[in-house]
């Protein structure tokens, strides 16, 4: 049966990626647990996975260094041996290693990589070093680097004259034989070959299970290379017999064993006949293999994102289609009952569709997670600090796309709460804290959007150097500004706390960017800290980059959309809770609070209209509990929408979030919500009471 | 970016053996003047349509429009030259421009015609003394007693670029 | 058409499995562990189970004990793949209420020739 390896290859590398994260991840966990057999337990058994598919695809040196590792850790979680330091070091070492040749490999490069002799050569010396000292002095007798010394039996059963001669034969083509049978049968072998590749040539010419290697606690796994080449010889079977399975089968069945063919225990199977003769080969079978394919049952398929792309931007344009054809068809509703309710039909349809679709590009934020526990680690050990981190609410969901965005920013941050946050452990001893710190990261639904919070049990923002370095620069900081004012400070252009700017982070970017790529994906960023206890990072953001719930509002003949979620109240304000400053209305009094007033026209720099203004009316936005008055002719209406982004083909804009086309065909502005409320905090900071 | 002044248009399309190379180029009129457009860059050219506003950008970008549910911003070519006054956009024309996927409207006041030049037709970029134009400029297509002023599409889309922060 | 239940780790091997027998006609479903498999084969009657051995949250021996105690599955063909073909996995398969065991890596033809004389 000729099949196609390479349809499975994909397949492979997904998995192999996803067995090196989860090496990666669990090198790092040993940090904190260095004996836990769990941990353990898992980088054998993902080392093992990896190998046994690399060696079906013929990978030989992911093969053997990851045979390595396996057998590392095969003699670590029984107790041989255990993990340090350097152990973890050389797991990260060995993960970027194998990172870096299967990326190769996925290229199509099967050229030798140094790299990977490197990583093999370490996890084989460390292993030589510390663990199993005894089964290694056994084969000692080296002769030349790179040749080791194989202890070879026939195996008991079949340890007759006859197959320890077949063993020796079988053996002088993969080695020198340094000794003859000696009692026990045992031949001893010089050989270039591992274990694993010797165990694997010698079953090509002898039944397998018919002999036995040193060490050969798994012989004949995984680095045979052409899984499905061809049919094995036909004499390798014989199960049914009465006689022990021996030694010839590659497969075998317990006689009297629970449903096995033929037994007592079996009942009569169901009807349903048997898809191809027994005994026949089944040609037509294989050929309608591709037709077969489909399955039955499948928990999840794989689909390109272009696919979905494609789908998420036709359901886009079916939504606004949807919603041009409602507004055309307004007038005509009011008599027609049933075209109303046809059109409401779709209407819902219509919006189930593409919340369905929606999902689709959901992912758990994990995958953004996921990558920090190794920067995390890098880092402190960098540093000198010790930083343990948490994650919290891998589950939540977020749109793939903005997954991708998040990276960046969230690696920012977090690589400030290392540097700037935590302190040395001299230094937290000496403060009364724990010698380790913390950085957690938490990601939660609030609403119709997900908050990640990236919080540390470090120095927290240092208030006055924040003050001082914001005058050095030119701002606008006074030692009367709030907390939160002054906090707000560090997302400015061009500024960084550090005292020394250190190479990780502080010179250059800053959290200026981290806010405006949040900013760019319809988010906010806000930061909370306390002297001496730590400061956490609130990152905002909707659920999904390409839809949202947009409230539209009017101010001269143009119209702008408010993300609702930001909108807390709407109300006609009284001319005496309004508080006029140099005759602009500057605050007003909402329940007892003053908001700074922010007037929309002055946002989108309204020009001069003849266009008869209404009184105004008074919208309450609100981000991460910062909250603006702002000032808009009228509402229009709800409406949900889909979002594009201005920057496509013009670039990004100040207060604008990104444009969405409306039912009549014409492009709106999305407001910038948390660029809104800043203008309202820094006018009312000038603003004298 | 090309050497400027150079004219460094690659072979055209169209060129056959034996064949002179021609490059083509749509024409448009700002006002009295005539530009020349690289054929190769324009995606179409549509009349005007509704536009929206957009606030805090480069006085030359009039606004955006919907281009079959992409956002296109619209350039006042005049403008970004230096024209004093903005093109009247309900009987403008717009010519877009697709730069990698990008698109751009350019408001011209007319399209005039495409125009095919021959490799020892065009010239260096002269000197006009108007320093918005000259550096818009890649060269001069000349024939008989007309010119075509061929303008640098790259320059142009940097230039919008560079209108953000 | 009969059904088989693949539970691997592996999703590699698990989709060989799955593409050598159903091109030879069968419908194979899928489980990513041991504890997935079980839930699985409680949820669908299947034919045979093939099950590896090294597998996070439920190994294959444990699965062929759990599915041993299921009324429904006291008679069902299950066979455990196995990267050591030692006398003493085979023992343990054995006691566990396999009917039989694959060394891995195997080849199509052996994997269907076993399946096909389990499901006679």
């Amino acid at each position: 049966m000729a099949i196609d390896l390479n349809r499975f290859i994909g397949t492979f590398f997904d998995e192999a990626q996803e067995h090196l994260e989860s090496i990666e991840e669990r090198a790092m966990a040993l940090g904190a647990n260095r004996r836990d057999p769990e941990i353990l337990n898992a980088i054998f058994r993902a080392a093992h996975s990896i190998k046994g598919g690399s060696g079906t695809f013929g990978f030989a040196q992911l093969s053997e260094a990851t045979h390595e590792m396996e057998t590392l850790f095969d003699a670590l979680r029984r107790g041989q041996g255990h993990a340090d330091d350097a152990t973890i070091r050389l797991l990260l070492d060995a993960c970027d290693a194998f990172r870096d040749h299967l990326g190769r490999l996925r290229e199509g490069d099967r050229g030798a990589d140094p790299a990977m002799e490197a990583v093999r050569a370490r996890l084989a010396g460390f292993r030589s070093g510390k663990a199993a000292p005894a089964a290694v002095a056994a084969a000692a007798a080296v002769t030349l680097p790179g040749m080791r010394t194989v202890v070879a039996r026939a195996a008991p059963g079949s340890g007759d004259t006859g197959s320890t001669q077949a063993l020796k034969d079988a053996l002088a083509a993969f080695g020198d034989i340094l000794a003859e049978a000696d009692q026990a049968g045992e031949i001893r072998v010089a050989t270039a070959q591992s274990l694993e590749e010797l165990a694997d040539a010698l079953a090509f010419a002898l039944p397998p299970g018919s002999f036995e290697l040193a060490e050969a606690r798994a012989p004949g796994e995984g680095e045979r290379y052409g899984l499905f080449a061809e049919a094995p010889p036909e004499e390798k079977y014989g199960l049914f017999e009465p006689a022990p399975p021996a030694a010839a089968e590659k497969y075998g069945l317990f006689e009297d064993a629970p449903g096995a063919p033929g037994g007592d225990t079996t009942p009569p199977a169901a009807a349903a006949p048997s898809p191809v003769p027994p005994q026949a080969p089944a040609p037509e079978a294989a050929a309608a293999g591709e037709g077969a394919r489909a399955r039955a049952e499948q928990s999840s398929i794989r689909v390109s994102v272009e696919k979905i792309d494609r789908i998420v931007n036709l359901v886009g344009e079916l939504v606004v289609a949807q919603a041009m054809l409602q507004q055309a068809a307004a007038k005509a509703t009011e008599e027609d009952e049933q075209l109303a309710h046809s059109l409401a039909t779709l209407d819902r349809n219509t919006r189930d569709l593409q919340q369905a679709v929606m999902s689709i590009r959901m992912m758990p934020v994990e995958f953004v997670f996921s990558r920090f526990p190794r920067l995390v680690y890098d880092l402190s050990t960098q540093l000198g600090k010790k930083v343990e981190l948490r994650t919290l609410g891998h589950e939540t969901e977020l749109d793939k796309e903005m997954i991708e965005l998040l990276v960046d920013p969230l690696t920012h941050v977090v690589r400030n709460a290392i540097d700037h946050g935590i302190e040395k452990p001299a230094q937290r001893r000496a403060a009364g804290k724990p010698e380790s710190g913390t950085v957690s990261m938490r990601a939660t639904h609030r609403g119709g959007s997900v908050v990640i919070e990236v919080a540390d049990d470090g120095c927290g923002l240092d208030r006055e150097r924040i003050l001082a370095k914001a005058r050095e620069l030119g701002m606008a900081a006074s030692d009367a500004m709030s907390d939160a004012e002054a906090w707000a400070l560090i997302f400015e252009a061009g500024f960084t706390t550090a005292a020394e700017v250190t190479q990780l982070s502080g010179r250059g970017v800053g959290m200026d960017v981290v806010r405006r790529n949040i900013g760019a994906l319809g988010g906010s960023v806000a930061v909370n800290s306390v002297r001496g206890e730590g400061t956490t990072i609130t990152i905002q953001l909707p659920l999904t980059l390409a839809v949202l719930d947009g409230m539209i509002v009017s101010v001269g003949e143009e119209q702008y959309i408010i993300p609702l979620e930001f909108v807390a109240e709407a109300f006609k304000p009284d001319n005496a809770d309004v508080k006029m400053v140099v005759n602009q209305a500057s605050l007003v009094a909402v329940r007892g609070e003053h908001l700074p007033i922010v007037r929309l026209e002055d946002v989108v720099e309204l020009p001069e209209t003849d266009f008869p203004r209404p009184e105004p009316l008074c919208l309450v936005v609100e981000i991460d509990g910062r909250r603006a008055a702002l000032l808009v002719d009228a509402l229009v209406g709800q409406q949900q929408l889909v979002v594009k982004s201005l920057d496509t083909n013009l670039h990004s804009v100040r207060g604008i979030a990104g444009a969405t086309i409306l039912g009549d065909g014409r492009v709106a502005l999305i407001l910038d919500v948390g660029a809104i409320i800043r203008t309202g905090a820094s006018r009312g900071a000038r603003s004298p009471g | 970016m090309n050497a400027t002044g150079a004219v460094a248009f690659p072979a055209g399309i169209g060129q056959e053996a034996g064949e002179k190379a021609q490059r083509e180029f749509l024409t448009c009129r700002l006002e009295s003047e005539t530009y020349g457009i690289d054929i190769l860059r324009v995606q179409e050219i549509r009349e005007f349509d509704r536009l929206t506003r957009v606030p805090r950008v480069a006085p030359f970008v009039r606004g955006v429009i919907n281009l079959r549910g992409a956002i296109v911003p619209i350039v006042d070519l005049g403008l970004m030259f230096g024209f004093p006054e903005p093109i009247a956009l309900e009987s403008a024309s717009i010519v877009v421009l697709n730069d990698a996927h990008r698109l751009v409207g350019l408001a011209v006041t007319a399209v005039s015609d495409v125009v095919a030049f021959a490799e020892d037709e065009m010239a260096g970029a002269p000197e006009l003394g108007r320093r918005a134009i000259d550096a818009a400029l890649k060269g001069i297509g000349v024939r008989e007693r007309s010119s075509v002023l061929l303008l640098d599409v790259d320059h142009l889309l940097e230039r919008l670029r560079g209108g953000g922060e | 058409m009969k059904t088989v239940l693949a539970v691997d780790d592996s999703a590699t091997m698990r989709e060989m499995v799955a593409f050598v027998l159903e091109s030879a006609g069968y419908r194979v479903i899928e489980a990513e562990d041991g504890a997935k498999g079980l839930e699985r084969a409680r949820a669908t009657p299947v034919d045979l189970v093939i099950t590896d051995q090294n597998m996070p949250n439920m190994d294959g021996l444990t699965l062929v004990r759990s599915l041993r105690e299921l009324r429904e599955y006291k008679a069902v063909p299950i066979l455990l793949l196995t990267t050591e073909s030692s006398d003493g996995m085979k023992s343990q398969g054995r006691a566990a209420g396999a009917t039989g065991w694959l060394v891995k890596p195997f080849d199509p033809a052996t994997l269907l020739e076993i399946v096909r004389k389990v499901l006679r």
